[in-house]
């Protein structure tokens, strides 16, 4: 695969990875996960005779993994070492996985249906990648529920006081509250962060 | 060493296949110590018979042209008994039916011994005939495919991605983006399906 296809399927991986395990996708992160697609091929190119794909391994892997107790950007670094090694195993040479413990290539799918690098199909996948990272990243930001938020506020569904901050994140809560028949009113106060908003319930 | 299992294939008078090689460099090292005709392709069959019988000097080239396959093989029968021959050549995958059966009755000879190479899948029809060799492959051209396991693995990650913007109290734009995303690519690929011929 080419770097370019390679850096936009870790920074989506990466994405998808922060995302399950809540850790903020941070700017630092995704240039982070960007520039250790590469890594592995430069490394390769530099140290070797030609592309061979010797960096490519399993091991290396592993120990990324184990390093991610030690600190949250080994998440990201396995993350995108892991990209890496699925999108050369698609790829028609495919991956030594288990170099230099054993010389068997490691491959996806059958031979016509790999993607050879540079080709058209490989293009169409950098495409499919791009649109899904750009998803990702506008998601991890979260451009969608602001969208949502305006939206909603456009449509008169939320009432003024939310107007006064559109770019906060719309929360709803559901309180389910046994009120006595002779309980004249009740105050309840709800604190989030900074704010306190005080509701007064009145009785039937 | 794959020229020393090809050489201990051949003493043991066991026919060779071997994967992703070119026989013709090992055709020094065997002709030494037997006959050895290398023919570059196993088809078209007669045509390989009449080269096999001319290199043996056999007979002569335009009196063996001829003959049928049938009778081109009684005649190597016949010239090969007592003798060890080693016919060798490449593109297994391309043998057919016709060649399948020529070369199925050459191995069958205790005379003869193959020693060929491929280079990627053939067709059924050789598959008999495939069954019959020693396989001698190298470890780095052997493949895995864990295709597998590679779905599984993305389509776990999928699944938790999913359950996490379904069940988030922000995400209902974004579920309904991956919603409409997956109903929009079933349509499409409900439509390829459709005019798949």
């Amino acid at each position: 695969m080419r770097s370019y296809t390679h850096i936009v399927g870790s920074i989506l991986f990466t994405l998808v990875i922060l995302y399950i395990l809540n850790i903020p996708a941070t700017a630092f992160y995704i240039f982070l996960a960007g520039a250790t697609a590469v890594i592995p091929d430069l490394i390769d190119y530099i140290f070797m005779e030609k592309h061979k794909r010797e960096t490519h391994n399993i091991w290396i892997f592993l120990v990324l993994v184990g390093l991610c107790i030690v600190n949250h950007v080994f998440i990201v670094i396995a993350a995108a070492y892991f990209s890496h090694l699925v999108l050369d195993l698609l790829t028609y040479h495919g991956v030594r996985l288990l170099y230099p413990v054993k010389q068997t290539k490691f491959v996806c799918m059958r031979e016509k249906n790999r993607i050879k690098t540079g080709t058209n199909k490989e293009k169409a996948l950098f495409s499919f990648l791009c649109i899904l990272m750009v998803c990702g990243i506008l998601m991890s930001y979260q451009v969608f529920s602001i969208i949502d938020t305006t939206a909603a506020s456009q449509t008169g569904t939320s009432n003024n006081t939310n107007a006064t901050n559109q770019s906060a994140a719309k929360t709803n809560i559901n309180v389910q509250l046994q009120v006595d028949s002779d309980t004249v009113n009740k105050n309840m106060t709800i604190k989030t962060g900074q704010n306190e908003s005080k509701i007064e319930i009145t009785g039937a | 060493m794959i020229s020393d299992k090809i050489y201990s294939c051949v003493r043991d008078n066991k026919s060779v296949l071997v994967y992703k090689e070119d026989v013709h460099k090992f055709l020094p090292d065997l002709s030494n110590r037997w006959t050895t005709v290398y023919v570059q392709h196993p088809v078209p069959p007669k045509q390989k018979l009449i080269d096999i019988c001319t290199r043996l000097g056999i007979e002569n080239k335009d009196r063996l042209r001829r003959k049928t396959i049938e009778e081109l093989k009684e005649l190597l029968e016949a010239k090969t008994k007592n003798k060890k021959v080693v016919i060798m050549f490449n593109h297994f995958e391309k043998m057919t039916q016709l060649g399948a059966e020529t070369w199925g009755f050459l191995n069958s000879l205790d005379s003869i011994i193959i020693v060929a190479s491929y280079y990627k899948s053939f067709k059924s029809v050789a598959y008999e005939l495939y069954r019959q060799f020693e396989h001698i492959r190298e470890e780095t051209h052997e493949e895995i495919d864990i295709k597998y396991s590679i779905f599984a693995i993305l389509s776990a990650l999928c699944i938790f991605l999913y359950m996490k913007i379904a069940t988030a109290n922000m995400g209902l734009m974004a579920f309904t983006v991956l919603a409409t995303i997956w109903f929009g690519l079933l349509i499409f690929r409900t439509f390829i399906y459709i005019g798949r011929g």
